[in-house]
């Protein structure tokens, strides 16, 4: 009796077990696919955006140019360091590079474009306020999730428009040292020189804040 | 004590058939990772487009839908391999046509068959348009306001080394008025439809819309599109987008005038047509109020909107609608009310490949580029 008793506990428990261990595993899954959704598929995004980049400007030869169409991710920008930049992310090491980084939640200004001439140089773009911006973009490529690869050509990258005045009316031309994805479609157009590659982005026209 | 040991289970056993079950687990995940590899990326598409549709709906952003742009290239050289399209980017499928005069009628043909192709793929890839795959939580709550959501099914560009002049004979309208689908009996009007005894389609009054058009030359920029959309783009990309309202029925009746505006059919129309639908979810974006309002500011959007797909001859392609309640989990206690919830209007159409004209329809794109 009590034997019998006991072999149909162990055997009940072990089947339970199974059970419980096949359930646990479904969960898990689950859990995992819902966590990796949640932090790690924008991630994801972001670096296929940069892998189609870095694809277009390995594929161009010296003198060509592309214009294309290309799906990003909300929060995350692309930016661009040369190797004699003053402040640039460490992850670039010695070399220049092109980044795609969060910057979801940086401050309000980063996304506006700001007055100045696209494709100036390391020095110029770094100079007076600018400076805040380039430690703002530093920090979001330097963070764990930030992405960089890099490029042997010098790097110009950059958004170009026009920012109107609210309280003049006036337009100026204007740009700024990154480039904002989204959800949707950006354009971008890369032009790849001798020395250089230029990665650039129409922004359109803004409004001043 | 023989008995005893005739029931007892060892620890080591124990541990055995625990390990033997993670054993059948790591196999099963193994042959799941070589079956799913061995599918086509449609199938994996399809796949997830069923995996999303049957999870809650606040959960479905969760869920990844694993479709990918199909890029089709047709070409005359495959050294080309539509260079200035795809130049740099990965699994190209490439396409060889003829760019002899003698074959241009074989090569107009096939243009057609392959964009007929890639739109009934789509199509039915994304459940026909009848599974609900872009619900979100915050939406349904009304935290957010609803928009558009689109999967970019797969671009079709044709190389320069195919004459440019014949691609004004390209009807694709007419191939899928009259083409069977491969292994069918229907022709692809008729599959989209899921109708055996429809032969023609719906027709928007193209003038009536020239004319809204012309009416919104003064405002600026729009001149400007209009100039730009006249050439012929050679590049297409076959776009779902699905859109969810409550009173989507409201939305048929103001911008479908020209239509049968019966819930839960499926009807082809032609560019003009689709736009309405879809401006609409444009319009709808910064929008907080219901779709009355939404359907006044469509009205103008759908003229802008369409416009490009108006003179390209590729973006001429008939769009599949499809508007009404939505096939998905329903929850539990589901009712009359939480139906209504579940309509909305899903679309399949070809765009041009530009950034605006897709921003134009899609607030967002899911998928893998």
């Amino acid at each position: 009796m009590i034997t019998s008793s006991r072999r149909g506990i162990i055997m009940g428990n072990t089947l339970g077990l199974l059970v419980a261990l096949l359930g646990l595993l479904v969960i898990l899954g689950a859990i995992g696919t819902i966590v990796y959704n949640l932090y790690f598929a924008d991630a994801a995004k972001a670096k296929k955006a940069l892998d189609i980049v870095m694809d277009k400007i390995d594929y161009l030869k010296e003198g060509e140019s592309a214009k294309f169409p290309l799906r990003g991710v909300d929060g995350w920008m692309f930016v661009g360091w040369n190797k004699d930049d003053l402040i640039r992310p460490d992850k670039c090491f010695l070399s220049n590079c092109v980044c795609v980084c969060k910057t979801d939640g940086l401050n309000t200004r980063v996304g506006v474009l700001r007055p100045g001439q696209a494709g100036s140089s390391a020095e110029d773009r770094i100079e007076s306020d600018k400076i805040k911006t380039q430690e703002e973009l530093k920090d979001a490529c330097q963070n764990k999730e930030g992405i960089c690869k890099a490029v042997k050509e010098g790097v110009i990258l950059s958004s170009y428009g026009k920012v109107i005045d609210r309280t003049t009316g006036s337009s100026q031309d204007a740009y700024f040292p990154a480039i904002k994805l989204s959800n949707g479609l950006i354009e971008l157009e890369i032009i790849k020189g001798k020395s250089s590659v230029q990665i650039l982005n129409d922004a359109g026209v803004q409004t001043s804040s | 004590m023989v008995l005893k040991k005739r029931g007892q289970l060892s620890s080591t056993q124990i541990i055995l058939m625990v390990l033997a079950i993670f054993g059948f687990v790591a196999v099963l995940v193994i042959m799941g990772k070589i079956f799913l590899g061995g599918h086509s990326k449609n199938e994996v598409c399809r796949l997830s487009v069923l995996t999303r549709a049957t999870v809650p709906s606040s959960a479905q952003g969760y869920v990844p839908l694993k479709c990918t742009t199909d890029k089709i290239c047709i070409t005359a050289d495959t050294s080309q391999q539509c260079r200035d399209k795809f130049g740099g980017e990965k699994d190209i499928t490439i396409i060889k046509v003829s760019g002899k005069d003698k074959d241009k009628a074989a090569t107009i043909k096939k243009i057609e068959e392959i964009s007929a192709n890639a739109m009934y793929d789509c199509w039915s890839m994304m459940g026909q348009g009848k599974l609900d795959i872009f619900s979100k939580l915050s939406t349904e709550l009304g935290l957010k306001d609803v928009h558009s959501s689109c999967v970019i099914c797969s671009r079709v560009a044709v190389d320069k080394t195919v004459p440019e002049i014949w691609l004004n004979e390209v009807d694709i309208n007419e191939y899928l008025k009259k083409q069977l689908v491969p292994g069918t009996k229907y022709t692809y009007t008729q599959a989209f439809l899921n109708d055996k005894s429809v032969s023609s389609y719906i027709k928007v009054d193209e003038t009536a819309l020239s004319e809204k058009a012309t009416d919104q030359t003064s405002n600026s920029g729009v001149a400007v599109e209009r100039r730009t959309a006249t050439k012929i783009n050679k590049e297409v990309a076959f776009v779902f987008m699905q859109i969810k309202s409550k009173n989507v029925g409201d939305v048929l009746k103001n911008q479908f005038n020209f239509a049968v505006a019966a819930l839960g059919t499926t009807y082809l129309t032609l560019p003009g047509g689709a736009a309405a639908i879809t401006a609409v979810t444009k319009a709808a974006v910064g929008t907080i109020g219901g779709w009355w309002t939404l359907v006044v500011v469509g009205g103008a959007a759908a003229v802008s909107g369409g416009y490009g797909a108006y003179n390209a001859k590729q973006g001429q392609a008939l769009s599949a609608t499809y508007c009404g309640p939505f096939t998905s989990q329903q929850v539990a206690g589901d009712n009359e009310k939480t139906r209504d919830e579940r309509e909305g209007c899903s679309v399949v159409k070809a765009v041009n490949y530009d950034f605006r004209e897709i921003n134009n329809y899609c607030y967002s794109i899911e998928g893998n580029p």
